[in-house]
């Protein structure tokens, strides 16, 4: 539905600065009426690559297409919806003009009354439609940000940090409205910081890590590279003072005869899932390592090199 | 042209519901009123005050909306992103621009429309209609220019810059003929070369002003206008095109 190809960015904050590169030929799919989440760490290039899809930041290199290979035009635009991180809008309108505005500008046909009111309805935001969004919340901004991007019924919905700024009601219906789309076989690409919602809504997922990619696959292929663990639930004999502990399975046995040594009950065990959190920063440690490891050998290579010139 | 439309009209409410733009507004209308009464004060030059303040107040706040709304709306769009939501909508960067060009030059025509008016009141319904709206459309041609060059501007600079640069070219635009008289005169060849040079890079905003009492009288109207409106369209075509090829390739960051 959407290939990203060889992605790579450059950017020169002033014009006498040197260009730096934000991203690394960066390639990815996101399928057909799948909901793929974009996870990475702050600066990690999220925002920068979802411009570069929806054609707002121009890229050095690389290509973005849609559906059989169409590069974006005002055809694929128009089944298109799209939240912004932290929605500003326009603070003057009416949520009801808001909506208009959008219907408008994207060519909408049909009942606009029943649209918008759909859309503010699924949102929350029934009864409000004459308020001036200057009079919103930071977390009502974002619901009618999402109700613009449900307005008129898009293939493709993409979200850029869609639960940030929300309550946990509005997270709630956040992700209730994301499955609602999944199941109506809506194409869903979201950015976000919180893992827990990833996991429990993305089928795919893309990481990426200082402008590179270091995953893309389905979610639970992460998860299951990670090895389940057990949760011991302990009990000092001397003290009685209870306590947890994390443990790897083919640790057990030897961390079992441990506690008996150290004067510890087993009170407890449970199996533990590995959480995308925990997969995540595997992921991320294991790529910090090899990192370490070129560097470390990168001195020794050095001197044989000047040697050789 | 519906999607235009409607960013036109859209940015244009966000302006009239501004209330930095009503005060502005207010504000001129109560200055052509007080040219009314300073007038009176006058010997038998009421009328021709009244005319010299009332345009000049007329000018001034179209200066100020221009200076005011044009390096700051796009650039605002950008900064705060709201730009992102309707540029993810099926319309080009193009329409986009002169969606909001196309605002600051309604909401300039607005302020002409209604300032005009009143100050065609005061003046007893007793000048030449004809001329009196060359007078008027000389004014919104010259901010058409001002907000095409701020438009421009802001692709490259900040808005901040813009607004300096906008108001340079207006008080050099204004200084055009004078530069020509003092370049005829002088013996300084470096300054004629100068002020040759200047004359050719930048648009004489002189040209349509009609801004006075001797124009309302006696002037040969459409003639007058018309030698001028080929200068002023050409810039205004060529800047707003210019500003639209820049913001085509711009990245919104």
């Amino acid at each position: 539905m959407i290939t990203v190809r060889h992605l790579s960015k450059f950017f020169r904050s002033q014009f006498y600065e040197r260009r730096k590169q934000v991203l690394f030929d960066i390639s990815f799919e996101v399928k057909a009426r799948r909901t793929t989440g974009f996870i990475g760490v702050n600066g990690s290039g999220k925002t920068t690559t979802l411009k570069c899809i929806l054609g707002f930041i121009f890229p050095d290199a690389g290509e973005v297409t849609f559906f059989a290979g169409e590069p974006l035009n005002k055809k694929i635009r128009s089944k298109l919806g799209y939240l912004p991180e932290r929605p500003y809008l326009y603070e003057h309108l009416t949520a009801l003009e808001f909506l208009r505005f959008h219907w408008n500008i994207a060519g909408g046909r049909g009942d606009f009354q029943a649209a918008a009111m759909q859309a503010l309805g699924r949102v929350n935001l029934q009864g409000i439609e004459d308020q001036t969004l200057r009079q919103f919340s930071k977390g009502m901004m974002q619901r009618i940000g999402l109700a613009q991007a449900l307005l008129l019924s898009p293939e493709i919905l993409i979200l850029d940090e869609p639960t940030s700024g929300l309550d946990p009601d509005g997270r709630f219906m956040m992700k209730e409205i994301i499955r609602q789309e999944r199941a109506r076989g809506t194409t869903i690409f979201f950015s976000s910081h919180f893992l827990n919602d990833v996991q429990e809504l993305a089928d795919d997922l893309v990481v990426i890590e200082k402008g590179k990619v270091l995953y893309t696959g389905p979610t639970m292929n992460l998860i299951a590279q990670n090895r389940p663990r057990y949760r011991l639930g302990l009990r000092d004999t001397r003290s009685g003072d209870l306590s947890e502990e994390l443990c790897e399975v083919e640790d057990l046995s030897r961390r079992l005869n441990e506690l008996h040594q150290r004067g510890q009950i087993l009170t407890s065990v449970a199996n533990e899932h590995v959480a995308l959190e925990v997969a995540f920063q595997t992921l991320r440690k294991g790529q910090t390592n090899a990192a370490t490891e070129a560097m470390v050998e990168a001195p020794a290579e050095a001197p044989a090199r000047g040697e050789a010139g | 042209m519906r999607a235009v439309a409607t960013l036109t009209f859209n940015t244009f409410l966000e302006m009239v519901r501004d209330r930095t733009v009503a005060i502005l507004f207010f504000g001129a209308l109560i200055l052509i009123l007080l040219s009314f009464f300073l007038g009176s004060l006058s010997l038998d030059e009421q009328r021709r005050v009244l005319i010299h303040l009332g345009f000049g107040t007329i000018h001034l706040s179209c200066l100020v909306i221009v200076l005011s709304k044009g390096p700051f709306q796009l650039s605002r769009e950008i900064e705060r992103q709201t730009c992102l939501m309707v540029l993810a909508r099926p319309i080009s960067r193009t329409q986009f621009l002169f969606g909001h060009l196309l605002a600051v030059l309604l909401l300039i025509a607005a302020n002409l429309l209604v300032q005009g008016l009143m100050l065609f009141a005061l003046l007893g319904f007793s000048v030449d209609p004809e001329r009196y709206l060359i007078i008027l459309a000389g004014i919104f041609l010259e901010m058409s220019i001002l907000t095409t060059f701020i438009f421009w501007a802001v692709q490259w600079v900040r808005p901040v810059i813009a607004f300096l640069s906008g108001l340079t070219l207006f008080l050099v635009g204004n200084w055009l003929d004078e530069m020509k008289f003092f370049a005829e005169r002088t013996r300084d060849e470096d300054f004629r070369a100068l002020a040759n040079g200047i004359r050719w890079f930048l648009p004489n905003l002189f040209l349509l002003n009609f801004r006075n009492e001797d124009f309302l009288v006696n002037g040969h109207a459409l003639v007058e206008f018309q030698i001028s409106l080929t200068h002023f369209l050409f810039w205004i075509g060529f800047l707003s095109c210019c500003a639209a090829l820049a913001f085509r390739r711009r990245n919104l960051v």
